[in-house]
């Protein structure tokens, strides 16, 4: 067993395990945490490294043969996100340190992160659809403790929303793979590749390709079944926030694009017309919202179903170009949407409150926050050079090589919708005059020592952002490559059951 | 097997989730959880 694709998920297993050991010495879970962390941002990049320079990797769990047995298998794609996660991760522990609270901490909140990004990782890295299943469950059971950790009614409202219709969406998984290994007799996605094409009845095969459409779509949030995302995602601390936005939406995105490309490629013009479709009206949806919103981090909430619906848009397109976009957009929007996140909680701990007509005057009182949340807010509105800018070119030039001229006109739009809504955020958070000290919930405070820590992961996200703009051309090189290993399936079928052990 | 045991532990969840909520929000109408929309 090659244990180097199988790290991503034990070093965050190890690590909880081991925090809930010291269950009693918060002290020991926080460095534990920061050092399970660090251990997974090097584990995932050198899995990154080693999927570029050999090709697609799979091994089998326990030694059992494909396709009986579990595949482990990381390719370009699945190797870019554990590498994500891995950063996120490492970004959102720093920022844990000096924010959460002592109550939570003592109730587990370093192990359920950790288990959190080893569902995560799981996720990416598994080439069998029930093992996906599992790995979701994983990661929606922790991200559910720790949305309701703390008890705060915000919160519990927020879960009760986010629990029921995630249980839904995984009851209608469990039926559509039922379904699945009822028609064609294996849940090992190589195998199911090559076989769903000779199955007897084509039409269910579709019907199944719309059940998981469904229940990834509520996992990844488009429209019409995102409505628990607005509901919960502002509710829980900032941290908790920031992990969730940048990284469990795209679980669902990812898992989209993977059985969509690997398995539900059999009636492309019904299944990816209906996906180019629901991407045009998520990404309407999500920024019509946004603009309504006041409060900070509900408008970078609504964002995200937004966003996601680009995402969707290069999957929908299914060119070379337009999956090589989404592979970028993701890449680049992982990092934004967290870091957005972590500067509403600085912004928070400045003026005490989220509500946008309390805030204000941040920009005079630091400037540096200032600039901090101005980097990730135009690259998500897609200004040049940063690299919202390129991913949205991307999508847009995959757009007109088909003729899709409807969906292009739609992002283009929601660009400047975007902007718009991203402007209002600094118009009355940063830019007009902060509340007089009498009746402000707290007066402008220098930051002090604990929360300088905070700027560190936000400073250090804004500087990927940058670089990620300005070395667009060599990622997008690897996001192309990546397309490609997803459009021609034969490279990942071969490797799982071709030559694995 | 492993469904049930993960529906089991899941639905396990949910129950207590549904009974804290209960006794936070004194209400088990969705329609009055309004504290988080603006």
């Amino acid at each position: 067993m090659k244990l180097l694709l199988v790290l991503p998920i034990l070093i965050p297993l190890i690590t909880a395990a081991l925090a809930l050991l010291a269950w009693r010495r918060r002290r020991v879970q926080r460095s534990l945490a920061l050092m399970g962390a660090s251990a997974l941002l090097i584990a995932s990049v050198w899995l990154l490294a080693s999927v570029w320079g050999k090709g697609i990797q799979a091994t089998q769990i326990g030694g059992w043969p494909a396709p009986f047995g579990i595949t482990i298998v990381a390719d370009l794609l699945s190797a870019i996100m554990v590498a994500l996660t891995g950063l996120m991760g490492f970004a959102v522990v720093i920022y844990s340190l000096a924010s959460i609270d002592r109550e939570r901490e003592s109730f587990g909140y370093y192990p359920l992160l950790c288990i959190l990004l080893m569902g995560v990782c799981g996720a990416f890295l598994t080439g069998d659809l029930f093992n996906l299943y599992v790995w979701f469950e994983v990661m929606l059971i922790s991200s559910f403790v720790l949305l309701a950790l703390g008890g705060e009614r915000a919160q519990l409202e927020g879960a009760i929303k986010y629990v029921t219709l995630n249980l839904l969406s995984s009851a209608i998984f469990l039926a559509a793979i039922g379904i699945l290994y009822g028609i064609a007799g294996t849940l090992n996605m190589a195998d199911l590749s090559r076989k769903l094409g000779d199955v007897s009845s084509p039409g269910l095969v579709t019907t199944v390709a719309m059940m998981f459409l469904v229940t990834f779509g509520v996992k990844a949030a488009v429209f019409p079944l995102f409505f628990w995302l607005p509901a919960s995602y502002h509710t829980p601390p900032v941290a908790v926030s920031a992990i969730f936005a940048g990284l469990l939406t795209k679980v669902g995105v990812y898992a989209l694009i993977r059985v969509f490309t690997l398995l539900f490629v059999q009636d492309v013009s019904y299944t990816h017309g209906l996906i180019l479709v629901i991407a045009g009206l998520t990404m309407v949806t999500g920024v019509l919202g946004a603009v309504a919103q006041n409060e900070f981090r509900r408008i970078l909430s609504f964002h995200i179903v937004s966003q996601i619906g680009y995402m969707i848009m290069g999957l929908g397109l299914f060119t070379r170009l337009a999956l090589a976009g989404s592979v970028f957009y993701i890449i680049h929007h992982i990092v934004v949407k967290t870091n957005l996140f972590l500067v509403s909680g600085v912004a928070h701990n400045l003026r005490g409150t989220f509500e946008l007509k309390r805030l204000g005057g941040l920009y005079a009182a630091t400037p540096h926050v200032a600039l901090l949340f101005l980097i990730p807010a135009l690259s998500l509105a897609g200004i040049p050079p940063l690299s919202g800018f390129f991913a949205k070119l991307a999508l847009v030039q995959a757009g007109f090589a088909v003729e899709q001229y409807a969906i292009v006109a739609v992002s283009l739009v929601v660009s400047l919708f975007t902007l718009l809504s991203m402007t209002k955020i600094w118009n009355e958070a940063f830019w007009k005059p902060g509340p007089e000290p009498a009746s402000a919930d707290r007066s402008p405070e220098k930051i002090g020592g604990r929360e300088r820590v905070l700027l560190i992961p936000i400073a250090m996200l804004a500087l990927i952002t940058v670089a990620i703009g300005f070395a667009a051309g060599p990622i997008f090189e690897l996001a192309t490559q990546a397309a490609d290993q997803l459009l021609n399936r034969d490279e990942y079928i071969q490797t799982v059951l071709g030559g694995s052990r | 097997l492993t469904a049930i045991v993960i529906s089991f532990g899941v639905t396990a969840f949910a129950l207590v989730l549904l009974h804290r909520v209960y006794q936070t929000v004194e209400t088990d109408d969705l329609d009055k959880m309004k504290a988080t929309d603006t």
